[in-house]
């Protein structure tokens, strides 16, 4: 692992590296004076004393970064940009205005609503609904047993199988899960989470395709493969060492792409880090902190930066405050590039791209009259797609009073297509491109996820700052002045602590259908009496041995699959080995 | 009763992967000057035998992942095995159904706090608690 103590700052390289390549201005100089009479007599003569007393106000947003916005933009706020320098035409460095030329007019954003709850079975025909309804790819969440890794026999699972997500301990799990669907055509997002459950879980998707006889080389899709969600955001009361984790998540990342070639073997999450509370400035820093480090740690072990940097994809989170949405994507699209191509030098334009998934924001959604959620969504979802995002997923208006409904999803899918087929935009490439206000705003986002950047580099980098607890103590310390913003009413929610109405409590709600666990404890009973339990116990005692010799752990698991291990076996390996790490307390 | 004589366990039961409810929660009853034994995720068994290792009056267990009724109804019937229902008293919290507010009253929770209840009825809530099995 390097350290980047001994490094040079990125926001140093890029410094370095910009200096100097200015292409041109835009606007005339001579005629920006004029405009700078033409505002300094307007200010003088039109805008009233209070106004301009003010003319720096903070929006207060939830998950907002309270950046300070003036009271109107003007060119003067962009005099600098030089266009090729700072946007570029879309398709072309630095890929301000999107990754591909034409961008949805060639390749509309993947429609990928999250889907799961109870029973394989349950969740097959929720997956077929929704595409049959149009949906574009697969997003698929397991339960909550199953993303902590533990099968649905372990005491710990009792009373939670099949919550929040699917229920999978086994391949057979797997199957009766994509059962009817053709993983040669669908995509699926993965949402494992976890590196420790990315290597048991994925595994088990790659032996359901060598039983369905589609090679490995024809799956696409995602995995998230994770460490921010295993050792920050998770809660748990067992967890691996930061640096036993990280190794993990390099270790899927290895293996799927050498066998995988088409499958995204990390989505880097802002999402969930950023949910649990923090602001959209934080999550980008620590997601392009946390790819540098893969990065470091894959030319390490001898690689390419290409050969990494062109599949990995990033997730992020889509708060309340719109502009600042917009241009923070925009802004990440940019700093990702220039990160690649200055402090990694690589070759291809695809290494330098920032793709990403969104998903609206889950905590900006309250109880109190919950179809009001529905508008926050949109909102939400339309920012991602004037920022130039490449899959979405929109929040259902019930999630913060259930698992979504099929009536709930449905309207959150509608809700895409609406975006997609009746507002028109997108029928040109990042429309909001050129505002003096975007792009100023963009400007400080950049300059800002830099700037945190730096200070997770002070830190000793990604891995050390969370190890340390530096992350853990940012996040206490922004979710609780959040809280206090929300308590006072500083943070407005309409029907929640602004214009309350109280309606909304006798909500009819969905509920997963529990008697999934019964089910799944006969099936996993009977698979544990079917299978080989002398070829389990090679494949763990293997596995086990490839975790202490520092060998690619998912050569292992995939054999682990093959004979039948479950999820939860595997993780008792990985505890075994690596041993239990305190994580370092919030407060 | 004064807060700062207040004793309250916080747990998830099982597996729940969501923590920004439990942290907050614990935070602010800390402010408010009681004390809390942090416990992170746990199964009934354990937060039943913390809850009396540690002498706590009120377990507050947070819930978002829609398995509220099962695991909250497991941990209410081992108090119940173990004579400790009228010892402790249970509050539940989180992503709860309005529905399920009275099932969970009717199990035996002595209240049930929803997402974004107020600071005040927080507090409040686990006072009563508390009072109740003085």
């Amino acid at each position: 692992m390097t350290n980047n103590k001994q490094e040079k700052a990125t926001a140093e390289i890029l410094r370095e590296n910009l200096k100097g390549t200015e292409k041109g201005q835009v606007y005339d100089p001579t005629y920006l004076k004029k405009v700078k009479e033409g505002l300094d007599s307007w200010k003088e003569n039109v805008v009233k004393p209070d106004a301009l007393k003010n003319w720096d106000a903070i929006p207060l947003t939830v998950l907002g970064s309270e950046i300070p916005r003036e009271m109107v933009y003007t060119p003067l706020s962009v005099a600098n940009n030089d266009y090729g320098e700072q946007l570029g035409n879309p398709g072309e460095e630095p890929f301000t205005r999107g990754i591909h030329s034409n961008m949805y007019r060639g390749r509309t954003f993947t429609q990928r609503q999250l889907v799961g709850f109870g029973g394989p079975e349950d969740t097959n025909q929720r997956i077929k609904y929704l595409l049959n309804h149009g949906a574009t790819g697969i997003n698929l969440l397991f339960d909550m047993p199953t993303i902590q890794m533990y099968d649905c026999d372990d005491p710990m699972a009792t009373g939670s199988v099949g919550s929040c997500g699917v229920s999978v301990n086994h391949v057979k799990d797997w199957e009766l899960l994509y059962d009817g669907i053709d993983i040669a055509k669908e995509t699926s997002s993965i949402v494992t989470h976890y590196p420790s459950n990315s290597a048991c879980l994925f595994p088990m998707y790659l032996v359901m395709a060598e039983k369905k006889g589609i090679p490995w080389d024809q799956l696409k899709g995602s995995i998230q493969n994770d460490m921010t969600l295993e050792e920050l955001v998770r809660n748990s009361s067992e967890y691996i060492p930061p640096k036993d984790c990280f190794r993990i998540e390099c270790d899927n990342i290895e293996f799927i792409r050498k066998n995988v070639p088409k499958w995204n073997f990390i989505t880097i999450n802002g999402y969930n880090f950023r949910e649990f509370g923090t602001s959209g400035v934080t999550e980008m820093a620590v997601a392009a902190a946390h790819g540098m480090a893969i990065l470091d740690e894959m030319v390490r072990r001898g690689y390419e930066v290409d050969w990494v940097a062109e599949r990995l994809a990033f997730f992020w989170s889509g708060g309340m405050d719109f502009f600042e949405e917009v241009c923070r994507l925009r802004a990440m699209r940019r700093l990702w590039y220039r990160i690649l191509k200055y402090k990694y030098k690589a070759k291809n334009d695809r290494s330098t791209w920032m793709r990403c998934h969104l998903q609206t924001s889950g905590i900006s959604l309250v109880r109190e009259e919950p179809y009001n959620n529905i508008i926050r969504s949109s909102y939400e979802a339309l920012a991602a797609v004037l920022g130039g995002v490449q899959s979405l997923h929109v929040d259902s208006y019930d999630e913060a009073i259930s698992v979504p409904s099929e009536e709930a999803s449905l309207i959150s899918l509608r809700t895409q297509q609406i975006i997609e087929h009746e507002t028109g935009i997108t029928s040109v490439v990042d429309p909001l491109g050129g505002s003096y206000y975007v792009e100023a705003l963009t400007n400080e986002m950049e300059e800002r996820i830099l700037a945190e950047i730096s200070e997770i580099e002070k830190q000793g980098g990604y891995v050390e700052a969370i190890a340390n607890g530096y992350l853990s103590r940012k996040i206490f310390n922004y979710m609780t002045k959040e809280q206090m913003r929300i308590e006072k009413g500083e943070i407005k929610i309409v029907g929640h602590n602004f214009q309350k109405s109280g309606q909304g409590e006798d909500f009819e709600s969905f509920r997963y259908p529990e008697e999934c666990e019964e089910i799944q404890l006969q099936r996993l009973h009977e698979h544990k009496q079917n299978r080989e339990n002398a070829k389990v116990e090679q494949a763990l005692n293997e596995l086990r041995g490839a975790c202490k010799d520092g060998k690619n752990i998912m050569e292992y698991t995939v054999n682990c699959s093959r004979v039948g291990c479950t999820v939860g076996e595997q993780w008792k390996v990985f505890k075994e080995v690596f041993g239990l790490w305190k994580k370092p307390s919030m407060f | 009763m004064e807060n700062k004589i207040i004793k309250v366990l916080m747990c998830c039961l099982g597996p729940e992967t969501h923590n920004r409810g439990i942290i907050l929660v614990s935070s602010i009853l800390k402010e408010e000057g009681m004390e809390v034994v942090y416990m992170g995720n746990t199964t009934a068994e354990n937060a039943i035998k913390a809850a009396t290792e540690e002498d706590v009056r009120v377990i507050g267990v947070s819930s978002l992942s829609g398995a509220h009724l099962r695991t909250g109804k497991h941990l209410l019937e081992l108090a119940k095995q173990k004579g400790l229902d009228n010892d402790i008293a249970f509050i539940i919290g989180g992503v709860i159904p309005p529905n399920d507010v009275k099932s969970l009253k009717d199990m035996g929770f002595h209240n049930v706090c929803v997402s974004g209840t107020k600071r005040e009825e927080l507090v409040a809530a686990i006072q009563e608690a508390a009072y109740s099995v003085v």
